[in-house]
């Protein structure tokens, strides 16, 4: 068992997920089997991460069986602590999501759950594959379940928004491959450990750091790829959303770190700058635009955008960090705190997501210049909603004022403007979060629903949950930080050695 | 004693925590009670580490309660660093929000949502807590946004009021952009400290040549990390011209507005500083800076106090005023000084406020003084209370504001720089001011006949509400006689400047006869002339005086530069979302790529229509191009 501890942690979701898909009947079973399968992903996963030795940057839990030995290509999974904490954000995230689903009306409920597992094993493959090839697989298989949910789940104008989505990533996703093959061309692997010690020109790294990047950013959303999220996102049924921001968004993060930064230093390097301004674009212009926004899904999408834009300048200003200071701590400040802003980043928006849903569920409307006063007749619902609106500013005692501290740290070593750019966010984020809040919490109440309709008890526990984990992750980071400190480093050192 | 320290945002925090989740429980009395008691305890624990901090010289509380984050180059604990500084600064807070917690047992007893008023609070003397003990600029900034936070939250407690909700969102959108100023100044400190630890920045002061070192615009680079700090501590203790959202906050519940919003939070600011004063001493540009802010703030905003017909918002704006008075002692690096004001200035103006918040209850949640009047004889308790702040606040003679204000005008006069006497100038005039208003507002509530209705069924409130205001008035009247304990306040490891202070007899002495005094005359009498025997003085009614009156009556339109900003980026916003992000970005790119290779495909589709004559004409016609090129090319 040990030893395939990771491939039962993606296939028992799949297998139970595809098995879901031929079961046709509609019962209380459902959500059992649901919940149970998730829960038992999410203890798996807790098991992973409490035994793992976090004092090695070594990969853990490796499983390496050769699959497709003519063209290099192996089943080649493993874990660092980088891993370990996204696939643990996933688990969670998607048990939330399993509990939060059963408290809702839905049409093809088995297919519908059947999607959300699948997804949950392909996520968690891509976190943990080692071979380019397995990844790239996971990475573009994650799609499918993804668009089926906003396809056949979604809104009124859901088609164009999945068919967006679709293609937008799979765009990206064809260059990704590209690179993976002329990477296999010269160093005849697809490993991930040979990969980083590969030796490509300046040139050579360029043009695949920027095939690469497309890949990813476009995954990020980084400006000016964004534009498939805010569609996506107003068309997905409220767990897709969640999905969507926790979880996917993260993977063209986590791509970054381990495909294109290790491998392609130099090319990074060189094009650095590119990346922090489309970074600090991110940050500030896209936190504008979330200001107007009428829709809250979209205003939500938009900060999330924003929010990314933290997360990608934490990686990208390491070079320059290295330039000035040359000591490898302050990049590996800089990337600790892009990857807290990641994790951080899940919660807070999975929570935002959720409490709009349950706005929809009661009220059949997303549109804030529809509602005002909700505070009182859901008093609880909206003081939670209070409450992730304020950790979405990054008010310090939640889980994102520490991210967002480190990066807006780390990026005034490396250059005063982008210090100046990026903490405008302090403004930007209040702005359109407690703006949001005034228009639709306070006030005096527009709708009036006859039965009471505050929180029930499941929604309680979830956003009570998220409420805690976001608060101990606000005043306790100290843990997370140390968990993967020694991940980051040796990353930040096969960095450093190669520029 | 030091382990004691723990208790005190323990108990704090549990405070809040149980009048908070207690829904069914507990009744609001009884949360009430324990809420109270539970501030108290931890008052009694600070005056205890008071003392033992006092009862020898050198000593300093200094430890970590747990890692915040703790890896290689990065260490930054949640602790505490308790010198006399911070210990006097504990008990003023706790000791102020032990008083309001037992005021507004009785001013909010009928309110709907006492308890969430009351975990309010308790989180933000918490959070206030915590930035007072804090030991390291991150925590600080934690508290600073903590009691920010809370501060939204009361402003906005009556949330269905649009005119809460709105002061609500401004007072936390002007703190933000503050705060963004802050941690740029944090990110700069860290930037050449490696640290964000007082003890560590400090001692690295003296050994470094960081002092020498350039920055941007021509500053040195302490010089700028200190004023963008000291950006940060103009939104928070409201200096032109970030004050603008201290008048509105208001809307919120009268105890508050003593608790956070005169007291307490409003002061942080200068705490900040005189934390940070050995960073600040060496600084140039940034203490001339702060000066003319304090200095100005102190006169300009005071004015506006005068016109004000609100009793709220009058003393809204002295409260702005008088931070402005203890800001300038900061820019001459009067730090005791500053501090000795802000600890009497607490006293007194929570005094103040409670006592307007007497007289707001007794006749029904009016605020308007044009009709009050006459109160005298129907709120005695109110009115000596509401007499003995306002003598403190015009500094009269023996009163605690006479030694913390005269002093502050004493070291600005011998500071002997052409800058500080202009801005002994503005304060001395700033005393005038201050006296004109507040006698103004003492002869409009309490002297000549009642303007309001039904002044037979006022009546004096409930002891809940007089006992806080007795106690407050003892402690306005005779915080001042402590001067010497501030006078040589260490602040940390730094000696204090040295003061023009002999003894207490020679300084009460010396007082007297300051010009400070003639202020104090002269401010009574025109007072008294204008509010009181309501005589019409012929200077006052010529064109150039009106359009002075005019331009303070508008509060020099601070306000609606503001509303204009927001304006701005509303529609910044509206632009960037319809014409660049769906109109240029996703219509014309992303969405236009497929249209146009749509386009093209559709144009080959037609080509490729399957009718052998539209072939046969293709093969023609490229057979006709092939040959003709062939043909030039052999000719």
């Amino acid at each position: 068992m040990m030893e395939y501890i990771l491939s039962s942690l993606i296939w028992v979701p799949i297998l139970a997920g595809l098995l879901l898909l031929f079961y046709k009947k509609e019962n209380a079973f459902l959500n059992i089997y649901n919940i149970l399968i998730n829960l038992i992903v999410f203890l798996i996963s807790l098991y992973l991460l409490l035994n793992f030795n976090e004092n090695t940057s070594d990969f853990q839990y490796v499983e390496n069986i050769s699959w497709i030995p003519s063209l290099n290509i192996y089943y080649f999974l493993g874990v660092d602590a980088i891993s370990v904490l996204l696939i643990l954000l996933n688990t969670i995230i998607f048990l939330i999501v399993s509990f939060y689903n059963s408290t809702l009306m839905i049409k093809k409920r088995s297919q519908y759950y059947a999607s959300f597992l699948i997804a949950n094993g392909l996520t968690i493959g891509v976190f943990s594959a080692l071979d380019a090839i397995l990844f790239y697989i996971f990475f573009e298989a994650l799609l499918i379940p993804m668009f089926l949910i906003i396809g056949i789940w979604g809104g009124s104008n859901r088609i164009y928004a999945s068919i967006k989505f679709f293609i937008y990533t799979f765009l990206g996703s064809i260059l990704l491959l590209i690179s993976f093959l002329y990477i296999n061309a010269s160093i005849s692997s697809f490993n991930v450990v040979s990969f980083y010690d590969s030796n490509f020109s300046t040139k050579e790294q360029e043009w695949l750091f920027l095939a690469m990047a497309i890949a990813f950013a476009i995954k990020i959303p980084m400006f000016p790829f964004h534009t498939w999220l805010p569609d996506a996102h107003v068309e997905a049924p409220t767990s897709g959303s969640v999905v969507l921001a926790a979880i996917l968004l993260k993977v063209g993060a986590y791509g970054f770190l381990r495909y294109v930064m290790p491998v392609v230093p130099l090319g990074v390097q060189s094009l650095d700058m590119y990346f922090i301004v489309l970074s600090l674009i991110a940050i500030f212009y896209v936190g504008i635009v979330a200001i107007s926004q009428n829709d809250m899904k979209k205003l939500i999408a938009y900060s999330s955008i924003s929010h990314m834009g933290f997360v990608t300048l934490g990686f990208f200003i390491i070079f320059q960090l290295f330039e000035n200071s040359s000591s490898s701590q302050d990049l590996v400040i800089s990337l600790s705190g892009s990857m807290y802003q990641i994790i951080s980043h899940g919660f807070v928006s999975a929570a935002l997501f959720i409490c709009v849903g349950s706005i929809y569920d009661r009220y059949k409307t997303k549109k804030i210049s529809d509602l005002s006063g909700l505070l009182n007749q859901m008093p609880v619902y909206s003081w939670f909603f209070v409450f992730f609106a304020l950790a979405n500013c990054g008010l310090p005692g939640t889980s994102s004022f520490v991210g967002e501290l480190l990066v807006i740290v780390s990026s005034f070593k490396a250059n005063y403007i982008y210090a100046f750019l990026a903490s405008t966010t302090l403004i930007i984020s209040a702005v359109y979060s407690l703006w949001l809040v005034k228009r639709v919490i306070f006030g005096e109440i527009k709708i009036k629903m006859k039965e009471c309709v505050d929180a029930n008890f499941y929604e309680k526990i979830l956003l009570f949950t998220m409420a805690i984990i976001v608060l101990i992750l606000g005043f306790y980071p100290d843990y997370i930080m140390s968990f993967m400190n020694a991940t980051l480093e040796n990353m930040t050192n096969n960095i450093i050695i190669k520029i | 004693m030091e382990s004691l320290v723990i208790y005190i945002p323990i108990l704090l925090i549990l405070s809040s925590l149980i009048t908070g989740l207690s829904t069914k429980v507990l009744n609001n009395l009884y949360s009430g009670i324990i809420s109270t008691f539970l501030v108290f305890i931890s008052l009694v624990v600070s005056i205890f580490i008071l003392v033992e901090i006092y009862s020898s010289d050198q000593v300093i509380y200094y430890d970590n309660f747990y890692d915040w984050i703790s890896i290689n180059g990065l260490n930054i604990g949640m602790g505490y660093l308790i010198d006399k500084l911070s210990s006097i600064m504990l008990v003023v807070v706790l000791s102020i929000s032990t008083v309001v917690h037992f005021y507004s047992i009785g001013y909010m007893k009928d309110e709907k949502d006492f308890k969430r008023f009351f975990s309010y609070i308790a989180l933000f003397t918490f959070s206030m807590v915590l930035l007072v003990i804090s030991n390291n600029l991150i925590q600080l900034f934690i508290g600073w946004e903590g009691v920010g936070l809370v501060s939204y939250l009361l402003i906005g407690f009556f949330y269905k009021k649009q005119s809460a909700i709105k002061a609500n969102l401004k007072a936390f959108l002007i703190n933000r952009i503050g705060d963004m100023f802050f941690i740029l100044g944090i990110a700069m400190v860290y930037a050449v400290f490696d640290s964000f630890d007082y003890k560590t920045i400090f001692s690295n002061l003296s050994i470094t040549d960081i002092a020498n070192l350039d920055s941007y615009f021509g500053l040195g680079y302490l010089d700028f990390a200190c004023l963008l700090l000291f950006l940060g501590a103009m939104a928070k203790s409201a200096q032109i011209p970030l004050h603008v959202w201290l008048p509105d906050s208001m809307e919120g519940p009268t105890p508050i507005s003593a608790l956070i919003h005169a007291a307490t939070m409003v002061t942080a600011g200068i705490f900040m500083v005189a934390r940070l004063s050995p960073i600040y001493e060496l600084t140039l540009f940034t203490n001339d800076f702060i000066l003319l802010v304090g200095a100005s703030t102190a006169l300009f905003i005071g004015v506006i106090a005068i016109f004000e017909n609100d009793i709220k918002k009058v003393i809204a704006y002295s409260t702005i005023s008088q931070l402005g008075y203890m800001v300038a002692a900061l820019g001459i690096n009067a730090y005791t000084v500053s501090f000795f004001h802000l600890y009497t200035h607490a006293f007194f103006k929570a005094l103040l406020f409670l006592c307007a918040g007497s007289v707001i209850m007794s006749l029904h949640h009016n605020q308007d003084i044009r009709k009050m009047g006459g109160l005298k004889s129907k709120l005695p308790i109110t009115y000596i209370s509401f007499m003995i702040g306002t003598l403190c606040i015009i500094g009269f003679p023996l009163t605690s504001g006479f030694f913390s204000k005269d002093l502050i005008l004493e070291v600005m006069l011998y500071d002997n720089e052409t800058l500080s006497f202009i801005a002994y100038i503005m304060l001395l005039i700033g005393a005038l001011v201050t006296t004109v208003y507040s006698i103004r507002l003492l002869f409009l509530v309490f002297y000549n006949e009642y303007r309001g209705e039904d002044f037979n069924h006022i009546r004096e409130q409930s002891s809940v509400i007089t006992i806080p205001l007795i106690i407050l008035s003892v402690l306005s009247l005779f915080s001042g006689y402590l001067i010497e304990i501030f006078i040589d306040l260490p602040i940390f490891m730094y000696e204090a400047k040295d003061i023009n202070y002999e003894n207490l007899i020679a300084f009460i002495k010396h007082g007297i006869l300051s010009p400070a005094s003639l202020t104090l005359i002269l401010g009574f009498y025109i007072a008294k002339k204008l509010y009181k025997d309501n005589i019409k003085i012929k200077i006052l009614e010529n064109k150039v005086f009106e359009n002075v009156v005019s331009v303070i009556k508008s509060k020099y339109k601070f306000d609606e530069f503001f509303i204009y900003f927001s304006k701005l980026l509303k529609n910044c916003s509206s632009f960037s979302s319809q014409k660049l992000d769906l109109g240029l970005i996703d219509s014309f790119i992303v969405n236009g790529l497929p249209k146009k290779i749509n386009a093209i495909s559709g144009f080959l589709r037609n080509i490729s229509s399957g009718y052998l004559y539209h072939y046969a004409f293709s093969i023609v016609f490229s057979l006709v191009i092939i040959f003709g090129i062939m043909l030039i090319r052999v000719s």
